[in-house]
């Protein structure tokens, strides 16, 4: 019978990861300044074992569902959302135990139905091209990334001295350091990036998406609950409270419709079309949370002195970072109905 | 940790359900639609097939009754609940609102009725030679989702009370045996005031009004009701005197929230059935329908359609199923509840709407059954709550949560 209730060790997991984000959260502005997460902060995550969150017991981390994983992962982003996404999103290579994932739809992309205009290429063991737009990944050895082959995309090793990187300017999650790479040299391929790793992905960056959402609708309620106009709290006024109510479903709806995909890949179920309608509705939610956060706080939503302008700088920085909506939403059609459409005249 | 499982006893249930609402329900739906009633022999096929609202909850609040009250039975669980009402509602929402069985009124009889009451007022289901139905009568012409502003007068008098008032919007007024009814003993002490009675059809001072003509669920039968100092006995009174004396003030208000608590899971249960229905039947005429040559499915746009509706059926399935958790769990879930209502309702008209709209815009008569769903819908963004209403819930939880008072 369908529960929703969390287990203890998922609920530990997710009440370690949001107090770290609760010791982050100061940090956030200065974070965003110095276009980098505080190394003592990098270092405490380290230790907590937060950025191996999602790497599998077979090689050598935890071993969590993904549900677990994305539990901790909201939990600590819902509290600090910029240094939370900038420290644990490169991290997405721990599903597949590497150490740090540069791009995401840089290789054949196939299973999104469309291909970008850069792509990284795949033949034999050589690896060439360009991510436009991708996290830089930090200063790794090496890095995963998906290459397109003749056969399929491939996750490939990559040594660093075969990636150029120059900054990439984008608007938001500057401690991520966003990079345009140039890929030239050989590569360990590792495997195929077929759809359960797609899967897997969409699964691990929804939550960052979650804990925006979760973010802004808390600071939007909190600031209509003190902030006065007109004489009254503005939270009184129904053109303030049902915008709040409206994030508060859309947000959960997302969470619910990622719970039942993660629940499915956890059990060994195909999950890609309904991960990638969950990451286009965490994307959706999320988008609406911060952009109603900006319009609760008014002209106040508009300026650095609260936090809201940034998050929505982030969150459309992070949703291209993650997939385009479009893109998903045609991954979202399942193989079959795509199948049935090309057999009708 | 979550789990979206269905036991193999919820996947039979389901399964019969459905397979019952596609043979029984669905092929008597259109008619049952231009007659705006139930076809009498739909009744006997209900009883041979063993189908009846024990599947419902009687008992949803139980922990929290103040009688006596019997274990919660695994069968009466919310969960299973909205499990059966998504199917049959698949078939036709009016059905599901017309089996017999105390419908709405249930949940107050089961959430503060004393054991004497539950088993007098419950008895008559057990009777089949006919179908019995109850029903709940709070809204009124001035007072819809304004539960505090109810003005139906219930006057204190030797052995019990004299009711006077008009409810109205009432599903199953005119075929119910009894009435749970809500009145104010003076409207000045707010909701205090708030006595909440069961009035069994035949009581002096108590008609049936007119029935309603509606847009949609024309089968589901909808009426005013008129209490005309009508005598209801001390006996009558939910939960007694003493339940009253003991809570001191607001529980006739509270039964009242209570019963929406258990019921907006299943009303959101059924807009997911009917939205569910359109999706599959967009998706079904899409593939024999053409546009410019080409077969609907060719355009990607359509794909993302219906591949969104059925993105929007899910995710409102899954807040329901999560308030009906809560609610079996006993844990609070009036914003659940009220999340799973307003996104289910409203999700639910742009579903129907985008399947009509998707399936008729290319020379072909418009499909019966969708426009008929079109139309049976609109009621689910207003009764139990409208969609204003529901948002008024949730953002007010939203600053219960930080203890602040905001005077929405």
């Amino acid at each position: 019978m369908f529960r929703f209730d969390w287990d203890e060790d998922s609920t530990a997991v997710a009440e370690l990861a949001r107090d770290f984000g609760r010791t982050a959260a100061p940090e956030e502005r200065a974070a965003e300044e110095a276009r980098a997460v505080p190394a003592a902060l990098r270092d405490q995550a380290r230790d907590l074992g937060l950025l191996d969150l999602a790497r599998s017991a077979e090689h050598g981390g935890l071993g969590l569902p993904a549900l677990a994983v994305g539990h901790a992962v909201a939990s600590l982003v819902a509290e600090a959302p910029t240094i939370g996404t900038s420290l644990l999103l490169p991290e997405a290579a721990a599903l597949f135990g590497e150490q740090s994932l540069v791009g995401f739809l840089d290789g054949g992309s196939g299973h999104l139905g469309y291909r970008r205009s850069g792509e990284v290429r795949l033949a034999g063991a050589q690896v060439a091209g360009t991510i436009g737009f991708a996290a830089a990944g930090g200063d790794r050895p090496n890095c995963l990334l998906i290459a397109a082959g003749d056969d399929g995309d491939r996750f490939c090793r990559v040594d660093a001295g075969a990636l150029a990187f120059s900054p990439a300017s984008a608007m938001g999650l500057a401690a991520l350091q966003t990079a345009r790479i140039v890929v030239d040299g050989r590569a360990e391929v590792l495997g195929a990036c077929g759809a359960r790793e797609r899967t897997a992905l969409f699964l691990y960056f929804a939550p960052f998406f979650h804990g925006y959402s979760r973010a802004a609708l808390a600071y939007a309620r909190d600031y209509a609950a003190q902030r006065k106009a007109f004489g009254r709290l503005i939270g009184s006024f129904q053109g303030i409270a049902f915008p709040l109510a409206e994030v508060a479903m859309e947000s959960e709806a997302a969470e619910l419709l990622w719970q039942e995909a993660a629940w499915r890949h956890d059990r060994g179920e195909d999950a890609f079309a309904p991960a990638a309608q969950a990451l286009r509705a965490a994307k959706d939610a999320a988008f609406l949370a911060v952009n109603t956060c900006v319009g609760t706080l008014g002209g106040h939503g508009f300026v650095d002195d609260h936090p809201a302008e940034r998050w929505l700088r982030d969150v459309e920085t992070l949703s291209a970072l993650t997939g385009h909506r479009q893109a998903l939403a045609q991954a979202a059609i399942p193989i079959e109905t795509r199948e049935e459409a090309e057999g009708i005249a | 940790m979550p789990d979206f499982a269905e036991s193999s006893k919820e996947q039979t249930i389901r399964a019969y359900l459905h397979y019952f609402a596609e043979t029984e329900i669905r092929p008597r739906s259109l008619e049952a639609d231009r007659m705006a009633d139930i076809q009498p022999d739909f009744y006997a096929v209900l009883d041979r097939a063993g189908i009846s609202t024990e599947m419902m909850p009687r008992d949803p609040g139980s922990s929290r009754s103040s009688a006596a009250s019997d274990a919660p039975r695994e069968h009466q669980t919310l969960r299973n609940a909205v499990l059966a009402s998504e199917e049959l509602s698949w078939g036709d929402a009016s059905f599901m609102l017309s089996l017999p069985g105390p419908g709405l009124g249930g949940p107050p009889v089961s959430f503060i009725g004393t054991r004497e009451q539950r088993d007098r007022f419950f008895a008559i289901f057990q009777d089949k030679d006919r179908p019995h139905f109850g029903a709940y009568a709070l809204t009124e012409p001035e007072a819809g989702s304004d539960v505090a502003g109810i003005r139906t007068r219930c006057e204190e008098v030797p052995g019990g009370y004299r009711i006077t008032g008009t409810k109205t919007f009432i599903t199953n007024g005119s075929r119910a045996d009894w009435v749970v009814v809500f009145a104010t003993l003076d409207q000045s002490l707010g909701r205090a005031g708030h006595r909440t009675f069961v009035v069994e059809r035949g009581r002096e001072g108590f008609s049936v009004g007119r029935k309603h003509h509606k847009l949609g669920l024309r089968a589901s039968d909808t009426a005013e009701l008129v209490f005309q100092d009508c005598f209801v006995p001390e006996e009558n009174l939910l939960g007694g005197r003493e339940h009253y004396e003991r809570q001191q003030s607001k529980e006739g208000f509270k039964v009242a929230m209570a019963t929406f608590d258990s019921t907006r899971p299943l009303v959101a249960a059924m807009a997911v059935g009917i939205a569910r229905a359109a999706a599959e039947r967009a998706r079904e005429l899409v593939q024999q329908r053409y546009m410019l040559g080409r077969g609907l499915p060719r355009y990607r746009a359509i794909l993302e359609s219906l591949d969104d509706m059925d993105r929007r059926v899910r995710a409102a399935r899954l807040l329901t199923w999560k308030s009906a958790y809560l609610a079996d769990a006993r844990e609070s879930q009036s914003r659940a509840a009220s999340m799973a209502k307003a996104y289910a309702g409203g999700q639910a008209v742009q579903i129907c709407r985008e399947a009509l709209e998707l399936t008729s815009d290319s020379g072909e008569e418009p499909d019966p059954f969708l426009e008929k769903w079109f139309r049976d819908i609109r009621v689910f963004d207003l009764f139990e709550g409208t969609a204003q209403v529901q948002r008024l819930v949730v953002a007010r939880r939203l600053f219960d949560e930080i203890g602040a008072k905001v005077g929405l």
